[in-house]
């Protein structure tokens, strides 16, 4: 692999510390329907890890389309994450672009080689994702992963 | 708003051809080009009602239907430097392309305030606090009207 070979940002998530109240000013800004604002982190089916280490990260979360992009809401609880650590040391703001790649392991293994590794990892029932430590790189984080099961 | 479409999103760097590298590199695309505006290249900007002499470097890479913008701040008192000196290195704005005018009243008429203008060979830009309803800034660009 002689680089990523997917080029398409899908999502674009940002952190917020009162995700019901942001939702409601991007729905009525935009003149978006008001999403329903889902918790994520209690189903057995889904584990975090930060850092390699298992986390209780408990997060709402809240879903925009907009155009072809999907907007997404993260509220984190206190537990630790790469959430967390954002708004702890930035406040609200762009937490990460996501790109979705044919394979997550030959993927991660080109990021290894450029010694970009995954901060946190995610497994949740439509799949999972990975963001990558690529802010210095790219003063951003790139959330990989293969494209999701049933994806609204 | 007239639209929901996210034009751009741009990123606030401390060295452009540096990270526009990078891009290029992990993302195998030919590397953009590094754009320097200036008061000397007809940019004019309006930070916080006032008239500054406001430089940037800036880069455009294309990823889908999206833009991704490099910006580097080479001066002093603009909203990229703001967010430069608090943050660091990380996504600036989220942009969007307007034609009515109504939009920007919109925008104010909810409490945003206008925090910076910058006019360039691209049209008019609006920057809007918008971080405290939003979670991050919003940037309306007008094309220069016919």
């Amino acid at each position: 692999m002689d680089n990523l070979d997917s080029r398409i940002i899908w999502q674009i998530a940002i952190v917020v510390r009162d995700i019901k109240k942001t939702a409601e000013n991007y729905a009525r800004l935009f003149g978006m329907e008001m999403p329903e604002i889902l918790i994520s982190g209690l189903n057995e089916n889904e584990s975090i890890f930060y850092r390699g280490n298992a986390t209780n990260a408990i997060h709402k979360l809240a879903f925009f389309k907009m155009g072809l992009i999907q907007l997404e809401l993260i509220e984190p609880n206190n537990e630790q994450s790469t959430w967390r650590d954002f708004l702890d040391h930035k406040g609200e703001g762009v937490h990460h672009v996501a790109v979705f790649v044919e394979n997550e392991k030959d993927a991660l293994e080109f990021l290894a080689g450029k010694e970009i590794n995954p901060i946190q990892r995610g497994i949740f029932e439509m799949g999972t994702y990975n963001y990558m430590d690529t802010e210095e790189q790219l003063g951003v984080i790139l959330s990989i992963s293969e494209k999701y099961k049933n994806m609204r | 708003m007239e639209t929901n479409i996210i034009s751009h999103i741009a990123i606030v760097v401390k060295d452009i051809n540096k990270t526009a590298k990078h891009y290029s590199e992990l993302f195998g695309i030919p590397m953009p080009e590094i754009i320097y505006e200036s008061k000397e290249t007809g940019c004019c900007s309006e930070y916080f009602g006032k008239l500054v002499n406001c430089s940037y470097e800036i880069a455009f890479m294309r990823f889908g239907i999206m833009v991704l913008e490099l910006i580097h701040p080479c001066s002093e008192e603009n909203v990229w430097k703001d967010y430069f000196d608090r943050h660091g290195e990380g996504v600036h704005h989220i942009g969007f392309n307007i034609r009515d005018d109504k939009n920007i009243k919109f925008l104010e008429d909810n409490g945003m305030a206008i925090v910076q203008k910058t006019e360039n060979k691209m049209g008019m830009n609006y920057y809007f606090d918008s971080n405290a309803s939003l979670g991050v800034m919003i940037e309306l660009c007008q094309k220069p009207q016919k």
